[in-house]
């Protein structure tokens, strides 16, 4: 692998290049539910000739894309890195060298996995985010790359302490945890009542579904009152089993064997059934840790922990960036956030604890206040105004809106709160669940500090945190105090002679 | 060596105690007129749609009244947009700093953003053909991350807007020698 020479990566990386075709030609989902819906209107208005012959140049034009990109993508690796060509039109001309690779990130997918192909991304030094990407090369290239990069890294000036816990596991998620990472699942319940919406409204399905149901229903009718109710709620629960069953495949698929290694510089987290993805991330380029607890993970004592980079933007040089991979954590016990912090933030958030349960110091009362004022009694008289000429009396039945909003903004301003040291801060916020955002000041990319006239009158103040991974806000907290860790965190962030990155 | 030597709190700069720069005197008067011109185009627009609406369809016209709203909120919403610039405008400022720039606005939500030149990505100036007329030009100054910690300073005169983004980018230069001798000297890590 040390020759030079120039190559094209296997024949199968017309697949990747296939994939970012389609994803650049639809430009996210909202384009794309655009032309799936034209696509059904010209079904509707009887062309179905001219919907799938523009559907099939469409297609060839992805493809020939695809074939174009992939035959002009080439690449090369010699003793000090790896160089890469590529483009069609505007052509790029993209030199990693060794000592600057930072991380691998290896993806492989159920296809590359069948013939021992996998996807690397180059995590490299000085840039904020990721820099190059060599699709569909061989596994153990892939692991001889890694292992180069690896050793151009250690050889100058790692400190030997750091050598002794090399690759400490500090995770690794069983069958069960599988379960309880379904069980835990959010996304994909949400997922299926937005299907179960969409299957609602559309008509097709109404007109086959709803004699079935109705005929169903008489049955039921027909067997008796408790008969019908069990039956019904064999129903219910088998959805509810379904369901579960769903997410855990779903865990399964996304996390099976996931482990999360720490080698003394870097995270390495890997899993995954059939698509297998490893995601590795230098210490100094975490912006900030995140750790969750949902209402189901807290009676199961149980959380998450995000790693999160910089969103986008390269610091240095006009490479284009590879976005940043965070590495998810998907299910620990508590007690990892605590460790996971120690590694990352090292001496400096020595005194910063990482647990939800930790005693925070409180923000104002007011933002209760705040909260009624804005979301609860200002609809409501609005809507009362509105109602109350319309209906009379029963428009009143809206001020029950006011203690809802009360009652949720209480329990919010008992999740609100902060903590912080000489180096970093860290903010909890939550309703029902809790989680918290950790970050180094020397991280910030700039503050600022609001005021509400509400906040100005009784001497508040909201501070906002700029990361480049995203903002953190610390609401309605003495004016002073907002002032002073403003200026304090600016003060760290520019006299830091540690790159922020 | 590095040193990290501990300093008290009291003696870091504060924010507040800046002298804060006005914006060019001519700022507000060019919003004013950005502000006509946008309005004054809606209300042409409406106008335009009942000639043609009337042209194409005379028998069963909509009533003029439901247009003559339409005008009138427009009317409204221009004179908000003359006269909010005069309170608004001499209520932002800014102030360039030795290691940030520090940005004020608002008169309702008061906000002060400060952005340190070491995490700026870059910056660039721009006009628009009405803040051309006025010789006027904006600085947005990029941080990394989303564009919530971006800088955007609306308002300057073109040539302190062009002296101020060379300042900036002059100070990047600094920000990556520094970086690079510190790299070489100490063990940052």
């Amino acid at each position: 692998m040390t020759d030079g020479a120039w190559q094209r990566t296997s024949p199968l990386g017309v697949l990747f290049f296939f994939g970012h075709a389609v994803r650049r030609a639809t430009g996210g989902a909202a384009q794309m539910a655009g032309s799936v819906g034209g696509l059904v209107v010209v079904l509707q208005t009887g062309g179905v000739l001219w919907a799938l012959l523009a559907a099939g140049s469409f297609l060839a034009l992805l493809t020939a894309t695809a074939i174009a990109r992939y035959w002009f993508f080439r690449f090369a690796v010699d003793d000090d890195g790896v160089y890469i060509r590529r483009g069609v039109l505007r052509k790029t001309h993209l030199d990693i060298r060794f000592d600057r690779v930072q991380g691998l990130d290896v993806e492989e997918p159920i296809i590359y996995r069948l013939f021992g192909l996998a996807t690397v991304t180059f995590d490299t030094a000085g840039s904020a985010t990721r820099e190059g990407q060599l699709p569909a090369i061989r596994r153990t290239f892939a692991q001889a790359l890694r292992e180069r990069a690896e050793r151009h890294r250690r050889d100058p000036k790692e400190p030997a302490a750091e050598v002794g816990h090399r690759h400490a596991r500090l995770l690794k998620l069983d069958a069960g945890d599988m379960l309880r990472i379904g069980l835990t699942d959010r996304t994909i319940l949400a997922s299926i009542a937005a299907v179960a919406l969409l299957v609602q409204a559309s008509n097709p399905m109404r007109f086959v579904a709803q004699p079935a149901v109705e005929a169903a229903g008489d049955q039921l009718l027909a067997l008796g009152l408790w008969i019908g109710l069990l039956v019904v709620a064999a129903l219910l629960i088998a959805i509810a089993a379904a369901l579960i069953v769903l997410t855990v495949v779903s865990a399964f698929l996304r996390f099976h064997d996931f482990e999360l290694l720490h080698d003394g510089t870097t995270f390495r987290s890997r899993g995954g059934l059939l698509t297998r993805k490893e995601v590795v991330l230098h210490r100094d380029k975490v912006q900030q840790l995140s750790v969750s607890q949902s209402l189901v993970m807290r009676w199961m004592g149980r959380c998450r922990i995000k790693l999160l980079p910089a969103t986008s933007g390269a610091a240095s040089g006009n490479s284009t960036p590879v976005n940043g991979q965070m590495l998810n954590v998907p299910l620990a016990d508590t007690s990892l956030p605590a460790d996971v912090g120690e590694r990352l933030f090292g001496p400096e958030g020595s005194r910063l604890a990482m647990h939800p349960d930790a005693v925070f110091t409180a923000v104002s009362p007011l933002y209760i206040r705040a909260r009624v004022i804005v979301v609860g009694i200002l609809p409501a008289v609005i809507a009362a105004a509105v109602l109350i000429p319309m209906y009379g009396l029963p428009g009143l039945a809206v001020l029950p809106w006011v203690a809802v909003v009360r009652l949720v903004a209480w329990q919010a301003w008992l999740r609100r709160g902060y903590l912080f040291d000489d180096d970093g801060l860290v903010s909890r916020r939550g309703l029902l669940g809790c989680s918290i955002d950790a970050f180094l000041f020397r991280k910030a990319q700039g503050a600022t500090v609001r005021r509400s006239p509400f906040q100005r009158r009784n001497g508040l103040a909201s501070l906002d945190v700029h990361l480049a991974s995203g903002d953190v806000t610390v609401p309605f907290i003495d004016y002073a105090t907002a002032c002073r860790l403003r200026d304090y965190l600016l003060f760290k962030a520019e006299s830091s002679r540690q790159p922020w990155h | 060596m590095f040193t990290n030597p501990e300093v008290a709190l009291d003696s870091i700069p504060r924010a507040e105690e800046v002298e804060w720069q006005a914006l060019h005197p001519r700022f507000a008067r060019c919003l004013q007129i950005k502000a006509l011109l946008r309005w004054a185009g809606v209300a042409a627009g409406i106008g335009a749609f009942y000639a043609i609406h009337l042209a194409f369809d005379p028998e069963d016209p909509i009533p003029l009244a439901f247009f003559g709203a339409c005008w009138g909120a427009c009317l409204l919403a221009g004179l908000r947009a003359v006269l909010w610039p005069l309170v608004s405008v001499p209520r932002r400022g800014y102030a360039v700093r030795d290691k940030d720039i520090v940005y004020k606005a608002g008169v309702i939500w008061q906000s002060v953003k400060a952005v340190p030149y070491s995490r700026v990505q870059h910056a660039e100036t721009g006009s628009s053909p009405v803040d051309r007329r006025f010789g006027l030009a904006r600085l947005t100054i990029f941080t990394a991350g989303g564009s919530s910690g971006d800088l955007r300073l609306a308002g300057l005169g073109a040539d302190a807007a062009e002296r101020l983004r060379a300042y900036i980018v002059g100070r990047l230069g600094d920000q990556h020698a520094l970086a690079e001798i510190a790299e070489g000297t100490d063990d940052v890590d």
